[in-house]
C-alpha cells in the first residue's frame, strides 16, 4: 500500500471536504463536528491497535499495523464488488512445448479427414447423377443400349389373353413356329375368315391399312357391352389424341369384341404406352392388328 | 487478535456507507484522519516461464489505501 494521497488529480476523487460534508448532510451535523468525530474515531482506532494488530471493520475490511504503519485489506466481499467487471477472467497457462507438435498433428489430421470427406462427398454425387441421366434416358425413350424394353415384355407374356395364346399355338401347329416364338415381337394379326362384312363399319381412331398394335383393354362376347367399356375408357383416358374402340376378332370359333386403345407402329411403342396410361387394367394386352381385322368403333 | 468493529457506531457505519458506495463507483474517496481509499486497476500479465510455459494473468480491479497525512 502506498502512503500519501496523491490522488488530488483524479476527476473521480471525493476529497476530504466533500466527505465530511456528505457524513454531515446523513448525519445532520456540522462539518467540524464531523471533523472531530473522525479525530476521535482515529484515535481510537490507533489505540487498538496497539492492542490489536487486527481491526475488521464490518463492511470494509481489516486494518492491520506493521513496522510501516497502518494497512488496510478490503473484506473479500468488497474486493469483489470492486472487481465485477472482470470478476469472469481467469489465470490461464499455456503449454507451449507440447502444444505445437499437438496442433500440427490434428491439423494434418484434420486435412486428411477433410480430404477423405471431400472423396466420399464426390463419388456419392457422381453416383447419383449418373443413377439420375440413366432414369431420365430410361422414361424418355432414349436409352436403347441393349434395349431393355424387351425383357420387359417377355415378362409381360403371361399376362396374354388365353385365347392369343391358343391362336398362337394353332400358329406353331400349322407350321409357322417363327410366327410362334416370336410371341410379343411378331403378335400374329388377327384371323380375317371371321369377320363380319355386315359389321363393317367407319374407322374413327385406328387405321387398319397403316396396321400396327394396339392395347386390348377388355375382351366380352356381346358388341353393345364392349362398346359401352369404350365409352369408359375413353373418359378414362381422356386423350382425344388417342383412338379408343371396339375391333372385332374371332377365336376359336369364338366371336370377341376387344376394347383397344392406341395404334403404335412397334410392339415397344405400345408397351411404353400401356405403361404410360393410368387406369388401365392390370392384364391389358398387346395385340397386332392389319388389313384383316374389323374395327366397329 | 482481532478485533471487530461493529457497526453500533453510527459514524463509523455511516463513513462505511460512503466508503462503499464510492468505492463502486470506481471513484476514491479521502476520509479525515482514517485515510483515502480508491480502486486501483492492477493491469494483466503474461510470463514466459523457463519451461516454455506462459502464463496469462487477466486484470483486475483491487481496492488501494492510502494512509493519511494528517
Amino acid at each position: 500500500m502506498t502512503e500519501g494521497n496523491g490522488h488530488d488529480s483524479s476527476p473521480a476523487y471525493i476529497s476530504a471536504d466533500t466527505t465530511v460534508a456528505l457524513i454531515a448532510a446523513k448525519l445532520s451535523l456540522q462539518p467540524e463536528q464531523v471533523r472531530d468525530a473522525l479525530r476521535q474515531l482515529s484515535t481510537e482506532l490507533h489505540g487498538q491497535t496497539e492492542e490489536h494488530p487486527h481491526i475488521l471493520i464490518d463492511g470494509l475490511g481489516t486494518l492491520a499495523r506493521d513496522a510501516t504503519g497502518l494497512n488496510f485489506h478490503p473484506s473479500a466481499e468488497l474486493e469483489s464488488l470492486v472487481n465485477g467487471e472482470y470478476a469472469s477472467l481467469v489465470p490461464v497457462r499455456l503449454d507451449q512445448g507440447p502444444a505445437a507438435p499437438t496442433l500440427a498433428a490434428d491439423a494434418t489430421s484434420n486435412r486428411k479427414g477433410q480430404r477423405l470427406k471431400t472423396i466420399l462427398l464426390t463419388s456419392l454425387i457422381i453416383i447419383g447423377i449418373q443413377a439420375a441421366v440413366f432414369l431420365v434416358l430410361q422414361q424418355t425413350g432414349f436409352w436403347d443400349g441393349n434395349n431393355t424394353r424387351e425383357p420387359t415384355l417377355t415378362v409381360e407374356q403371361p399376362s396374354v389373353n388365353t385365347e392369343y395364346q391358343d391362336e398362337v399355338a394353332e400358329t406353331a401347329a400349322a407350321g409357322n413356329i417363327e410366327e410362334a416364338d416370336t410371341v410379343v415381337t411378331e403378335i400374329p394379326m388377327e384371323t380375317e375368315t371371321t369377320i363380319e362384312p355386315e359389321t363393317s363399319g367407319e374407322n374413327p381412331g385406328f387405321d387398319l391399312e397403316i396396321g400396327g398394335y394396339a392395347i386390348i383393354l377388355a375382351s366380352f362376347e356381346g358388341a353393345a357391352t364392349a362398346l359401352n367399356e369404350a365409352a369408359r375408357f375413353r373418359d378414362i383416358i381422356a386423350d382425344p389424341s388417342l383412338p379408343v374402340g371396339v375391333v372385332r376378332t374371332l377365336s376359336e370359333d369364338s366371336e370377341y369384341f376387344r376394347v383397344y386403345v392406341g395404334q403404335m407402329p412397334a410392339v415397344g411403342e405400345a408397351v411404353n404406352l400401356r405403361e404410360q396410361l393410368t387406369g388401365l387394367p392390370a392384364d391389358a394386352w398387346i395385340i397386332r392388328l392389319g388389313a384383316g381385322s374389323q374395327v366397329i368403333q | 487478535m482481532m478485533m471487530m468493529l461493529k457497526n453500533g457506531d453510527v459514524l463509523l457505519a455511516t463513513t462505511v456507507e460512503i466508503i462503499r458506495a464510492t468505492l463502486l463507483e470506481g471513484k476514491a474517496i479521502e476520509v479525515p484522519h482514517l485515510g483515502t481509499f480508491a480502486v486501483q486497476q492492477i493491469k494483466g500479465t503474461q510470463r514466459l516461464l523457463p519451461d516454455g510455459t506462459i502464463v496469462i494473468t487477466p486484470p483486475r480491479n483491487t481496492v488501494a489505501y492510502s494512509y493519511p497525512n494528517d
